[in-house]
Formats: structure tokens, sequence, C-alpha cells
């Protein structure tokens, strides 16, 4: 189970990334991990002086671009499109010397929870192939579990941390704003950010230092000494240096743990028990303004899809069915090309956005988005995080949630998108061998927090190192 | 909302397809929807909120503004900076 960082005193990381890379291959022969994987011999990794992780491999999200490498973002509508540019965070990881793999398999666009919704087939996961390894970011869980290393992925209500806790890895929605978004393929604009999945809570703090420098080109990161100050301390943690965690204060709710299933509420309680064992402190709050997140959350998310979609036609981007005059190839190649749950999410958005329907439910959902977040504020400035599960039940079999249906798994997830604040899964163990996970959150630009507390539960409550069974 | 609105939308959205495959699930969206009116209460009338921290209303003086708009000039590291969003 590679460990990034041990590729800074390696003698050979070429030989590691080697290993890592044939890891990765078989299984994507049986769990579908990339849309593109990329040769050994094409990536011609090379010892680059001065870059800490030269030799290094990272996979990346298919809505990441990449220059040179198609991106389709899952996506029959850009099955040819190769980028001419790459995303910030992608460029900030060449720097120090990590090249790009390959592009993982995700729910097109973003749209889905469970890793089905790809137009270039299903990720299966790793854990137990017949089951899903949750969307949207699921090749990247997926490669982080079965290999290791990290991986980059997108959060817009979730897509880190539920594969992260359907795959028993951690992964980390950080603050909106932390991250530059240029590069990032839009599907909803005010909720989503790049992410990171990893093995060990070391690699992630190094990665995130490293993306997290001010990018001028995305005018939603907040020029702030806040950042600066949160990249120290990333340093503190990934040079070894992590304060324990006695004298923290971990909120939560019962009401918003008993929503789970039996199985996953017990979990819930195990991972508070083992902080209390490491001296923190444990406090029953209300979390129930929680509740409104589900359908705030889509309807805003919906919105903004319709308006960032629109741009597929076939014409600035990707393919185009031609029949006939030029807009009979458009309505042609949207209904060809996207995949249903895309559109129904863009039908939807137009609908909820249009005269007559706007004040029904889009004004309301923004209205209570900022209730949420003043709620959600409120109660952060009475303990350092809160705890809940990440996913309200184990990852369900393939085929089994579909549609609408499917976003009551999102139940516990859209919460940091509509607010702002970072968020965390830590894997916090199995039921009937299907991988669970908690999410923790905190407040903004405490990012560190959320991995100096899974650092804290590393060998207590998870096992970065646990290897996939190889039978699956 | 009916088949006429969905029918609507479809149009407005440049997708040529069935307007019945969304009907059924339709029901659903609207049901989650419905729940916006069961918390509206709780939210108090205040500024909407913007992932940028400002506080913001939907604009309507776009197309007044428009017209009065400056270029945006680049920086010396050939970047664009975007002009400060005005606090309303």
């Amino acid at each position: 189970m590679l460990k990034l960082l041990d590729l800074f005193e390696a003698d050979d990381p070429i030989s590691l990334s080697e290993k890592y890379y044939e890891r990765l291959k078989r299984w994507e022969e049986r769990i579908n991990i990339f849309i593109t994987l990329r040769e050994w011999g094409e990536i011609q990794l090379v010892h680059e002086p001065g870059k800490p992780l030269s030799g290094g491999l990272i996979p990346v999200k298919d809505n990441i671009s990449t220059r040179g490498v198609r991106t389709t973002c899952g996506s029959r509508i850009l099955e040819n499109y190769i980028p001419p540019y790459d995303a910030y965070a992608v460029e900030r990881l060449g720097e120090i010397g990590l090249k790009v793999v390959g592009k993982t398999n995700m729910d097109e666009f973003g749209m889905g929870s469970t890793g089905e919704n790809s137009g270039y087939g299903p990720t299966r996961n790793p854990w137990n192939t017949s089951h899903v390894p949750g969307g949207s970011s699921s090749g990247s869980a997926a490669a982080v579990a079965v290999a290791g290393g990290t991986s980059l992925g997108s959060d817009t209500g979730g897509s880190v941390r539920l594969p992260a806790a359907y795959c028993y890895v951690l992964g980390l929605k950080p603050t909106y704003g932390l991250v530059s978004r240029y590069g990032l393929v839009s599907y909803a604009d005010s909720l989503e950010q790049i992410g990171i999945l990893a093995r060990y809570p070391e690699d992630m703090a190094y990665i995130l230092y490293h993306i997290s420098k001010l990018d001028k080109r995305d005018m939603t990161m907040p020029r702030t000494e806040d950042r600066e100050e949160l990249r120290e301390r990333l340093i503190n943690l990934y040079t070894g240096g992590a304060d324990g965690l006695e004298g923290l204060r971990i909120g939560y709710s019962p009401e918003l743990i008993e929503m789970a299933d039996d199985a996953v509420a017990r979990e819930a309680y195990r991972a508070l028990n083992k902080l209390v064992e490491l001296g923190v402190e444990t406090l029953e709050i209300d979390l129930g303004f929680m509740e409104a997140g589900l359908p705030t959350y889509y309807a805003i998310a919906m919105a903004e899809a319709s308006s960032n979609l629109m741009r597929y036609d076939g014409v600035l981007y990707g393919y185009m069915e031609r029949e006939g005059e030029y807009w009979s190839s458009v309505y042609r190649t949207r209904a060809l090309r996207l995949g249903e749950e895309v559109k129904r999410r863009i039908v939807y958005g137009s609908l909820i956005t249009s005269a007559g329907y706007s004040g029904r439910y889009y004004i309301k959902a923004l209205r209570i988005r900022r209730w949420i977040r003043d709620m959600m504020i409120d109660r952060l400035r009475r303990v350092d995080a809160v705890l809940m599960p990440t996913s309200p039940s184990t990852p369900p079999r393939l085929g089994e949630v579909e549609g609408v249906d499917m976003y009551a798994l999102d139940l516990y997830t859209v919460i940091p998108n509509l607010t702002g604040h970072p968020a965390i899964n830590i894997p916090a163990g199995f039921v009937g061998g299907l991988p669970v996970g908690i999410q923790l959150v905190t407040s903004y630009f405490n990012d560190d927090l959320l991995i100096r507390i899974a650092k804290g539960l590393e060998g207590v409550l998870y096992d970065p190192s646990k290897e996939v069974d190889t039978d699956g | 909302m009916d088949r006429e609105d969905v029918e609507k939308a479809l149009r407005l959205a440049g997708i040529g397809d069935d307007p019945e495959k969304y009907i059924e699930q339709l029901e659903k969206v609207e049901r989650l929807f419905s729940q916006l009116d069961k918390w509206l209460d709780e939210a108090p009338e205040r500024p909407l909120y913007h992932p940028l921290d400002i506080n913001t209303e939907p604009r309507r003086d776009e197309p007044k503004t428009s017209d009065t708009s400056t270029w945006i000039e680049g920086d010396e590291e050939g970047y664009v900076e975007a002009p400060p969003l005005r606090r309303r």
C-alpha cells in the first residue's frame, strides 16, 4: 500500500511507482477505475532534481482538466475532448514532481452518489464487487483503496466523502475557496471544490498544502491570512508534528446519527467512544437544521447545473449528432449524448428557475441556505468539530438505488457544500464486510484540524495499510 | 408542474427527449422540494448567502450598468483580475 511521502526517501521512486502502476492496472480490469489509464511508456517518469516527489504518480478525476490528456467528465458528449491546459491543482502537483497516471471514472459531470452514472460503465467497490463504490469520485476512491497513494476528486454534495466512506479511505472536501477551481469543469459553482483522497493523513496534508496556494485565476479564493496560517499548520502536520486530540470538543446529535441504519449508527458511536479515550470531550448539540439540507441542496445544484451544462451542445465542445438543421442537431446531440441523470437535473433545474417557479423553490432554497450556514457557524462556535456518519447506509448493491431515490444517500454530506465548511470522511470500520465512514465538519480554514483528527484515530479506529482482499 | 411545463423545460434546455421519461420522477422531485416550505418559517428574511461571504441580493440593474462598465485590465503576471463585487 503506497504511502506517497515514502517517495521522498526512496532510493528508486520510479520502481515504487511501477509497482503501484501494475497494481492499478490489475484492478482496472476488474473494477473499471479509469476512463483513461495512460500507458506506462507514455508517462515517461524521470528523476527531476528539486522536485520532492519526482517519479511519483497520481490519479485525477476526469472532470479536472489535464493538458493533452482526454477529459470526458464521465460523459459521452465529451468523449473526444482534450483540454489545452492543466487545472491549477494539476499544475501545482507537476511542480512537486507528480505526473497524472490516468483520469478516473466518475458519475457524469459529478451527478450521482453511487458511481453508476458514468458514460463509461460503473466502477465497482473493491471490497465487494457486487456493491457500488460511491460517487461521484468513484474511480479516485477505488484507486486509493486498492493501491494507496492519493488522488484528486471533486466534491459538490459529498462526491469525495461518500466514495471515501464506501471504499475505506480518507476523503477531504476543503473549505470553499481554499483550493482553486481553475480547470475544474463546473457543475454547481457555488458548491463544489477539488478534494483529496488518501490512505495516510500526512499524504493528504502534503497535497493540500501544495494545491491550496493562492491562484489569481479563481476569484472565489479569498485573499486571507487564514489561508497562509492554515498552510503553515499543514507543514507541521506532514512533517510529523501533529498535536494530540486532548482537550478538543466534538459535538454530535443522537437524533441525526440515529437517522442512519442501526449498524452504521453503532459505528459512529464507536468512533465517538474512541475519541473520548483519546481525551476528547463530546457534547450533544442540536443539529436538527441539517434535515433541511437535501431539498435545499438539490434545488440549488439543479439550478446551477442547468446553467453550467448549456455549453455542451456539440458546437463549442464535444461530439455533435448531426441531423437536419442546426437546432435539430443540438437537440438530438444533447438527448443522445447526455446521460439520464444529467438530463433530469438540467430539465428540473430549468423548470425551477423559470418564470413562475423560481419563487416557489429556488429563492426559498437560497434563503434556507443562508439560515443553514448561520446555524452551522453558531454550532461551530460551541465545539471544535461535529461528528456524524458519512452515509446513512453501507454501500448499496449495484442497481439497488436509482434516480431521485439515490439523493437520500447524501443526507449527511450536502450541508458542508451549502455552507462552505470543510469536512472529512474517516474510515470507521466494516459492517457485513462493507466499509463505513464517519464525517467530521469544522470551521472555515480549519481544515488541518480534520486531518489531525484523522491522524489521531489512525491505528485506533482505522488501519490505513489495510489491504483489499484480492479475491474481492 | 405538469406535462406542459416539462415540455417547455425540455425546449429551454435544448434536449430533444420524450417528456414522459421526466414526469414519473418529477413527482418525487416535487415531494422533495415541497419540504422547503417546512423550513422556510425557521429561516429569517436575511440577505442571501453568497460563497464569497458577501451579502447579495438578486441583481436587477444589469442592463443599466452593462453600458457603463469598464474594461478589465491585465495585471503584471498576465492574468486578469476580476473587478471587485459591489456591496449592495
